[in-house]
């Protein structure tokens, strides 16, 4: 698998976890809350869904948009080919042995920290997408609530 | 493949696969939809049931659909098919775009339930009482 994939999946996978972290943290005073009557404790099961896949919806938008990264040889071919050619007149410079080469090692870590960037830009676009869903949920929780958290059942009264 | 080709294929891929996530939450959904609509009217609770996958579909096709493929440096159809990276690009902008809508229906979806679980109540026999006149 491509470091490309390999870096797509691994947002798609930290994405998943900060949905599911959110919905273990929210789900039990969730719980208690669709406990106040009859009427919301037979819809517990459905805005429990709703939430969980309104988070997972939410956190894997950013990270859609965003797209599979480019590999960095890719981006720097065109400076690589921008680059001038040496004048003949200049002396060229010896050829270097190829086990003297530092660059594997080199180029490993660029990819690394590439793709840990882009991870990082992903998930704070997440974060913020997260936010809003789930602002916009707690309001439709509270409309729900006021609509209908004060009304008890008769037995339970 | 041929980009021209893969333009095709991927135009309708992500379509098909756009309608089959929502179909899939709508599925996912249904039985706990059922219980949360027991106390509801009858009528209105068979609107409810048959209403989410169309509302779901509709917000997915209008995730789908408000992802154009011209821009700025892509002005004509030959540009548009002459940039791979830019039919990916967009694949993945019609991905985004479609989950994005398919949360919003689902937020509007469940406000609405509540308004509806009220009008329920409202009509349901008077055994539940508000706490201010309980014991």
């Amino acid at each position: 698998m491509s470091i490309e994939a390999t870096v797509f999946l691994v947002g798609l996978a930290m994405a998943f976890a900060i949905a599911l972290v959110l919905f273990v943290l929210v789900y039990p005073p969730l719980r208690r809350m669709f406990a106040l009557n009859s009427t919301l404790q037979s819809a517990r099961s459905f805005y429990a869904r709703t939430f969980f896949l309104i988070m997972l919806l939410a956190a894997w938008t950013p990270l859609l948009e965003q797209g599979v990264p480019t590999t960095p040889a890719t981006e720097q071919k065109p400076q690589a080919q921008a680059e001038p050619a040496p004048a003949a007149s200049e002396p060229q410079p010896e050829a270097v042995p190829a086990a003297a080469e530092p660059t594997p090692p080199a180029e490993t870590d660029e990819a690394f920290m590439t793709a840990v960037w882009h991870v990082a830009g992903g998930l704070k676009s997440v974060c913020l997408s997260v936010s809003i869903f789930l602002a916009v949920y707690v309001v439709v929780l509270t409309v729900l609530y006021a609509t209908l958290g004060r009304i008890r059942d008769a037995s339970g009264a | 493949m041929t980009n021209e080709r893969y333009l095709v294929v991927s135009y309708f891929a992500a379509a098909g696969a756009g309608i089959l996530l929502a179909l899939l939450t709508a599925l996912f959904l249904s039985s706990p939809l059922t219980r949360a609509l027991q106390q509801v009217a009858r009528p209105l609770a068979s609107v409810f049931r048959r209403f989410l996958p169309s509302w779901l579909i509709l917000a997915v096709l209008l995730g789908f659909l408000s992802v154009t493929y011209y821009d700025c440096s892509h002005g004509t159809y030959q540009k548009i098919v002459a940039d791979r990276h830019h039919l990916v690009q967009k694949n993945f902008e019609q991905g985004s775009a479609m989950t994005e809508y398919l949360a919003v229906g689902l937020s509007a979806y469940g406000l609405v339930l509540g308004l509806s679980l009220l009008g329920g109540l409202r009509a349901a026999p008077p055994d539940r009482q508000p706490p201010d006149s309980a014991p």
